[in-house]
């Protein structure tokens, strides 16, 4: 019963709220789009169409084979995060695509659910039990993949999946005193990353823009600025899909990607972004619920983390928009125009539906 | 183990539920921050959003040309080549700065100056310097990319067709200072706008100017216009139209400069060295209607020094004392105590009062006591004393005895009549001839005074004494009088007693060359003089320039008719001050002509034949044969005189 290869139920609420914010974005990119250009949405939309068919692919596959594959999968994607550093595309002084064909993969992106699935196999078979050995080696497991990803450099992407293995040991039941350790080896972690110069000056000049809104440190203050004024200017309606200055004028930086919140703001105002929260809560909330009810400890730990990266995500990059989280190249979840990322979130979405059709009752 | 992962899933059903909790928290931060910042801040964030997206770009409108009174063309503007800076570009460019400073001379913080300015910023280019050598122009051209974010552009620029000529009543332009724009001395101007600094250029700024026009443009965040939102073409300024001669002025320009020059050849031989010859000023005037045909000062400076900034060099030497400020109009600025060219005005009094009569005569002995019992005496500037002279004759021999009796009568009469019919006739008060700085000139009288010395240990000094009157009566003691007061004084004198507001501007000329506007000349008052009087004064005036007139060594045998006086003012410490007040043909007024040059020497001497010069030309005469053998007929030669004759007052 419980390996039933049939789908038993379908969740139609997640698939609603998956596709109702995959064409938000694209509505989104619409509006973007100009007359010469609308190569980004046509992009956009075929990725969603992969993404689909993913995701369909996903939901009928059964999650527990998923455990098997898990270390080739894991081992494939620390192959392809080291191949950026050699054939790797370079955008703005980082390196984090490949080019394959016609098509161009961010494997960061992917290698947030990889992380997530390696993750919750390896703490899934410790049913809530975390010997130290057990949590520095999970640590290892996280580590390799987000230095790598930190390397590219690529902090945001790094802190999405030190969070999502937070996460995940927070819900296997971690014990305090660990916590209490884990802490303080972030702390002298975040020293030593300030103390060797580790960090990139755009980054440092980003957290001090996040302190000292004023600080005009080169682009950070302006950026920030911008996004601002995008957003507060709005209003209540919007400017309208077409219309809004701050984006059409090229005033928000990366609009289509870091920023698309931003352009959201201007164009649809504060209902359009109400509308996107009200998305995000079904789907997360779907997520959650789909953790209480799996029918196994992997399954729950699944659908916890992918809830854990699209809520960092989601938070992260709405906050860094309108001024309350630092700026940090963090996409939001569904909207922001990247294939990896899109296709990545349909992937997840696609295995919490197949947690959801085996789950209990 | 089946109880062992109870217990698991009863553990991760909490913790998941810590996590549903955390997740509705974290997303009615951000909705309590979108309501902060879409409904709360939104009317602030779109003005921010308007002024991203809006930039304005300025066009100047031409500056209007002057004319003269037949509409010659004085002052026009021509296009020339300005250097400006995009700053969005310029401002990245450091390298490009100090090129551009030291290929234009400028200093770093001059230029940086001129770039800052927020409400234009930053598209607007900004001019850095106008009226640029065509060299700099060429070499800055011929480097395009090493002079990234320069500008060579066409503005225009005033053109002041014949050099210094009339500069004291053109003024110059400048670009609008700091000081100007806090007190909004004029209209819709902005940063690095000309605007008139003196003369006509600044007292009719507002009409000259025109109003600018502009673009407003659509950028995108580079900086880099998308669209034109409106447009507005720029209105080019009106003209405006002089009652100026344009030859009159050339004549009195040139006979002007000529009697100073004459004035600092002479040997002033109560000194015994040459006179200073400080400067001097001259008015011709209309006296049927108060038109100024001409008005000059000396020393001159050139308005076109001024273009695009004047070289620090230029300023010093416009600002030294030695040189005698150069800027001043002394024509209106500058007052000075008319000696005796003021007598015509003191008998004016006496008359009206019926304290003299046409027929009155006093003696001249050279020198004059009031009473017996006064511990010191004046003295006539005729030492030998001129003996018996009716009215008629002391104003023609300029007898200053004559006037200390009339002098005294003046000051034994009531109600000041003399400071009363002064100012009648215009003095105290400025003319409103409608050019900036003008001065008032000063009438002393008792009550004036008192508030002079109202000083602790002055108080002896505030009683008016006979002396003060005496004084007065030959035009001298606390007495001072602007050029512009004279002429229109006289004029009031030879037209039958109407005060004129001396006119300068005749009409305001639309660009399109019409006429939007005509002033009309406007009479202050009617002085109120019986007409016989001031016939028996012209009279007199008219005796000057014949006989044994003081200026009938250079009007003798003048084919026209000219009336005047001469005077000859002291001040203490200085050089006496030369006067000439006249006015022609004698019967039928067309010209009143005065002239002052500071401490200059004698008017008969200096200004007199200056003034004929002018009159000369005016009727188009020949310059009259020398007569031979006759004293009179010729000019005499400044500092030639006999050295037992005294010179003429």
């Amino acid at each position: 019963m419980r390996d039933s290869k049939t789908l038993k139920k379908i969740d139609m609420t997640l698939i609603a709220a998956v596709f109702l914010l995959a064409f938000y974005g694209l509505l989104i990119h619409y509006g973007l789009s100009t007359k010469t250009n609308s190569s980004s949405f046509n992009m956009q939309l075929t990725w969603f169409f992969i993404g689909a068919f993913c995701m369909l692919v996903l939901a009928l596959f059964s999650f527990h084979q998923l455990k098997h594959y898990v270390l080739p999968i894991f081992g494939v994607t620390i192959f392809l995060l080291l191949a950026v550093y050699v054939v790797g595309h370079s955008s703005q002084g980082a390196s984090r695509w490949l080019q394959i064909g016609f098509i161009r993969i961010q494997p960061s992106e992917f290698a947030k659910l990889v992380v997530i699935i390696a993750l919750a196999s390896f703490l899934a078979d410790r049913k809530g039990v975390l010997s130290h050995s057990d949590l520095v080696k999970s640590f290892i497991l996280v580590a390799v993949p987000a230095l790598l990803v930190f390397k590219q450099p690529d902090l945001g992407t790094a802190l999405v999946i030190s969070v999502i293995w937070l996460g995940a040991i927070l819900v296997s039941g971690v014990k305090p005193l660990h916590l209490l350790v884990i802490f303080l080896i972030g702390l002298v972690a975040v020293g030593v990353v300030f103390k060797m110069h580790l960090l990139k000056q755009y980054q440092i000049n980003r957290l001090l823009v996040f302190v000292n809104p004023n600080l005009d440190t080169q682009e950070s203050g302006y950026n920030l600025l911008q996004s601002k004024i995008a957003v507060g200017s709005g209003g209540l309606a919007g400017k309208g899909l077409f219309s809004g200055s701050q984006a059409n004028l090229r005033f928000i930086p990366a609009a289509n990607t870091d920023f698309i919140f931003a352009v959201l703001g201007e164009k649809l105002g504060f209902a359009g972004a109400i509308i996107l929260i009200l998305l995000y809560f079904f789907l997360l909330s779907r997520a959650i619920s789909i953790a209480l009810t799996a029918d196994n400890y992997f399954g729950s730990l699944l659908a916890l983390s992918i809830a854990t990266m699209w809520l960092f995500q989601i938070f992260v990059n709405i906050g860094m928009t309108i001024g309350i989280m630092p700026i940090t190249g963090i996409p939001l979840p569904f909207i922001s125009y990247g294939g990896s990322a899109l296709l990545t979130n349909m992937i997840s979405a696609g295995i919490l539906l197949n947690i959801y059709s085996r789950s209990i009752k | 183990m089946v109880r062992k992962r109870f217990d698991v899933q009863e553990d991760l059903q909490t913790r998941v539920q810590i996590f549903g909790a955390i997740t509705a928290i974290a997303l009615l931060v951000l909705i309590g921050r979108l309501w902060f910042l879409q409904i709360i801040m939104a009317s602030s964030f779109n003005e921010m959003a308007q002024n991203n997206r809006v930039r304005e770009l300025r066009t100047e409108a031409v500056r209007g040309n002057i004319y003269d009174r037949y509409k010659r063309l004085m002052v026009a503007s021509r296009p020339a080549v300005s250097i400006s800076v995009v700053p969005y570009i310029f401002n990245k460019k450091k390298q490009t700065q100090m090129r551009l400073s030291r290929l234009l001379g400028m200093s770093m913080s001059e230029i940086r100056k001129r770039m800052k300015d927020k409400r234009t910023a930053p598209l607007q280019t900004k001019v850095i310097k106008r009226s640029v050598e065509e060299k700099i122009v060429y070499y800055i051209k011929e480097r395009p990319k090493e002079f990234e974010g320069v500008k060579v552009d066409i503005l225009p620029e005033r053109d002041y067709i014949y050099g210094s000529l009339a500069s004291h009543l053109f003024g110059y332009v400048g670009e609008v200072s700091d000081a100007e724009l806090k007190k909004r001395t004029f209209k819709g101007v902005q940063m690095g706008d000309l605007v008139g600094k003196t003369g006509l250029e600044n007292h009719y700024n507002n009409t000259l100017m025109g109003i600018a026009g502009g673009e407003r443009l659509e950028t995108n965040a580079a900086g880099r216009p998308v669209r034109v939102l409106n447009r507005k073409k720029a209105t080019a300024g009106s003209s405006v139209m002089l009652t100026l001669d344009l030859k009159i002025q050339k004549y009195a320009e040139e006979a002007l400069a000529g009697a100073v020059g004459a004035a600092k050849r002479t040997v002033d031989k109560e000194r015994g060295k040459k006179y200073a010859g400080k400067g001097g000023a001259v008015v011709v005037m209309d006296p049927r209607n108060g038109d100024v045909l001409a008005m000059a000062s000396n020393p001159t400076y050139s308005p076109n020094i001024f273009l695009g900034g004047i070289k620090p060099k230029d300023w010093k030497e416009m600002t030294n004392p030695k040189n005698n400020y150069p800027i001043n109009n002394r024509a209106i600025m500058s007052s000075y105590p008319a000696g005796s060219t003021f007598k015509p005005f003191v008998a004016a009094a006496a008359l009206q009062e019926r304290l003299i009569t046409a027929g009155t005569t006093f003696s001249c002995s050279g020198s004059w006591k009031g009473s017996s019992k006064w511990p010191n005496s004046w003295d006539c500037w005729l030492k030998s004393g001129h003996g018996l002279s009716n009215l008629y004759r002391a104003i023609t021999i300029s007898c200053d005895v004559y006037f200390y009796n009339v002098g005294y009568r003046l000051y034994q009469a009531k109600g000041e009549p003399l400071q009363h019919w002064s100012k009648r006739f215009g003095f105290d008060a400025k003319t409103g001839i409608g050019l900036p700085f003008e001065t008032g000139g000063r009438v002393p009288t008792r009550r004036w005074k008192i508030w002079f010395n109202r000083g602790p240990g002055k108080e002896k000094y505030r009683i008016w004494y006979p002396g003060d009157s005496i004084n007065l009566s030959i035009g001298q003691g606390d007495l001072l009088v602007s050029p512009i007061q004279m002429a229109n004084a006289l004029s009031a004198m030879v037209n039958g007693g109407t005060l004129y507001e001396p006119r300068l501007v005749k009409a305001i000329v639309s660009p399109d060359g019409d006429i939007t506007r005509r002033f009309k000349s406007k009479t202050i008052r009617k002085v109120g003089l019986k007409g016989p009087y001031m016939r028996a004064i012209r009279q007199g005036m008219k005796g000057v320039t014949s006989g044994e007139g003081t200026a009938s060594g250079t009007f003798g045998g003048f084919q026209v008719p000219v009336a005047g006086k001469t005077g000859t003012a002291e001040m203490r410490g200085k050089q006496p001050t030369a006067w000439f007040i006249s006015y022609a043909p004698a019967d039928k007024p067309r010209y009143v002509i005065i002239m002052v040059i500071e401490e200059g020497g004698h008017g008969g001497s200096v200004a007199a034949p200056a003034i004929k010069n002018i009159y000369s030309k005016i009727f188009n005469l020949k310059p009259p044969k020398p007569k031979k053998g006759k004293e009179g007929g010729t000019t005499p030669a400044p500092g030639n005189q006999a050295p037992n004759q005294p010179e003429q007052d």
